[in-house]
């Protein structure tokens, strides 16, 4: 076959930040503050009411903090992930649908 | 996780490989994912409560050792990779769809002599860093800006306006990885104001939005390219459109100033008269609105009764939507005294909606939504289409003809206008 060289055009991805990153990892949930970021999609606060009264039940978490974007379309506000960072163990965002 | 903490994203699968790319692209790496099954979001209540045990234990088991490196791209602005593709013009229409960097239509191979022709028609450097583009985050160099405007039949001339749309696409305003990833329809249209209308022969007029206008098709079309290829908005990929749109192949059209009785765009928005402007709306769509009506406010009347929909993400957060006149309608418009503040007002007044059309959920998300905005709405209230009048774009383009047309806007999406440099 016939080739002929091109440029490429898909751009480089970023450069994944070594070393800044290294999460934790935790061997249980109890005793730990859990912080849910709701994205606002349809359901994701039924899902959340849910997770809450699971994670307290079953296991024993210490306090669950809730955060909710007014739209999904939006990120959560920089003072928003100072709080979280600084009251949570875990956060869990959702994403898409 | 970038502040010391454990992250889980809890998504529904159809959207696991969005949740990963917004990993990567945020130079995460693989942040753990905890799935349930789609469709999810139109779960009744008490399957949702279902879903929490088991999504419990998956959140669970990714907490030991969370999180893995990325491997992908090494991030710095760097020259395009030279490849071998097909030489037959199918046969590698054919590769470059199957590898993502297509729009399913027949491209121009971007050769190195062909992309040096195009980088002629700017005087930017090479490597300059226009931005990165969500939600993969690829770096968009005036290069890479180059390769996709060769690829989709742009001619150099038109290489500074792709830039500066380029540019505009990367403001915080526009909110760009919304669009690029959204189950809405979204794109990301250009409209061009100024003297490089003519210079560059764009099409302002009869069919502006159609086909049939070299310039205003490839470069409607290299922007789609670069957003794809740089952004990874990729169909069926990291674009999540349920149904997408024709407008997603590519939507540039002109200010039809001649035709217009009110400043142009640019000047309305802080340029020089004889700045050439760029401007990228986040589009949902086209919808024409025909009236032969002789009186202005019938006419408004008409085009404000015709913007209301229920399903509408504009009135559902307070939108900035596009309403393109016609220049027989601007002219009606014009003929009654009004300038553009003033039709903007009367078309948010006339455009208001019953809160009562939006049904169950969607009427819950709109009072959630527009409280602190509105108060608490009743299903009498008449919800305005936009936060204020101002947020409303008006512009003239088109032919011959008693048509306008409507462009609802995608959430909280702002258009942005850039100038066009050398």
């Amino acid at each position: 076959m016939e080739t002929l060289e091109i440029l490429c055009p898909a751009a480089r991805g970023p450069k994944l930040a070594r070393g800044s990153i290294a999460p934790p990892s935790l061997a249980s949930l109890a005793g730990r503050v859990v912080g849910i970021i709701d994205n606002s999609k349809p359901n994701f606060t039924q899902l959340a009411d849910a997770l809450e009264a699971e994670w307290r039940s079953r296991w024993a978490v210490a306090k669950v903090v809730r955060v909710r974007k007014h739209s999904p379309a939006v990120g959560a506000e920089p003072e928003v992930l100072a709080r979280l960072a600084a009251e949570c163990d875990l956060v869990v965002a959702g994403i898409g649908d | 996780m970038q502040r010391g903490r454990a992250a889980v994203v809890v998504c529904s699968d159809a959207f696991a490989g969005l949740a990963r790319a917004q990993s990567r692209g945020h130079a995460l790496g693989e942040l753990p994912l905890a799935q349930v099954a789609h469709p999810f979001g139109s779960l009744r209540p008490e399957a949702v409560a279902e879903l929490a045990p088991d999504l419990a234990d998956r959140i669970a088991r990714t907490l030991n050792g969370t999180g893995t490196p990325s491997t992908e791209g090494d991030g710095a602005p760097s020259a395009a990779e030279r490849i071998q593709v097909p030489a037959d013009p199918l046969a590698m229409g054919l590769d470059f769809t199957a590898r993502g960097w297509g729009d399913g239509l027949p491209l121009i191979a971007p050769t190195e002599d062909r992309v040096e022709r195009m980088l002629q028609g700017t005087r930017r450097a090479r490597s300059e860093l226009i931005g990165c583009l969500p939600p993969r985050n690829g770096a968009a160099t005036v290069e890479q800006v180059a390769i996709n405007a060769t690829m989709a039949g742009c001619l150099p001339g038109h290489l500074p306006v792709l830039l500066a749309a380029v540019e505009a696409a990367t403001r915080p305003s526009l909110r760009l990885a919304s669009l690029q990833t959204t189950t809405n329809p979204s794109t990301v249209a250009m409209v061009v104001s100024g003297p490089i209308v003519a210079d560059l022969g764009f099409n302002a007029s009869g069919n502006c939005m159609g086909p049939g206008n070299w310039t205003n098709a490839t470069l409607g079309r290299a922007l789609r390219l670069v957003l794809q290829n740089a952004g990874g908005g990729v169909a069926d990929g990291l674009d999540r459109a349920t149904h997408g749109q024709p407008a997603k192949f590519g939507l540039c059209f002109a200010e039809h100033q001649a035709a217009s009785p009110w400043p142009s765009l640019n000047i309305e928005r802080g340029f020089a008269p004889d700045a050439s402007v760029v401007t990228v709306v986040g589009a949902l769509g086209t919808w024409n609105m025909h009236s032969t009506v002789s009186d202005a406010r019938d006419l408004v009347a008409v085009i404000g009764d015709t913007m209301q929909y229920p399903a509408s993400s504009d009135y559902l957060h307070g939108g900035c939507p596009w309403v393109v006149l016609g220049p027989e309608h601007a002219a009606l418009m014009a003929t009654a005294g009004w300038d553009r503040a003033t039709v903007r007002e009367r078309i948010r007044e006339a455009s208001r909606m019953r809160a009562g059309r939006h049904r169950g959920s969607d009427l819950e998300r709109l009072r959630s939504a527009r409280r602190a905005e509105l108060g608490e709405i009743d299903e009498d209230r008449l919800v305005p289409i936009s936060v204020a009048a101002e947020d409303i774009t008006i512009v003239v383009a088109g032919g011959p003809g008693a048509h306008s047309v409507f462009m609802p806007v995608s959430a909280h999406s702002r258009s942005v206008s850039v100038a066009v440099a050398g």
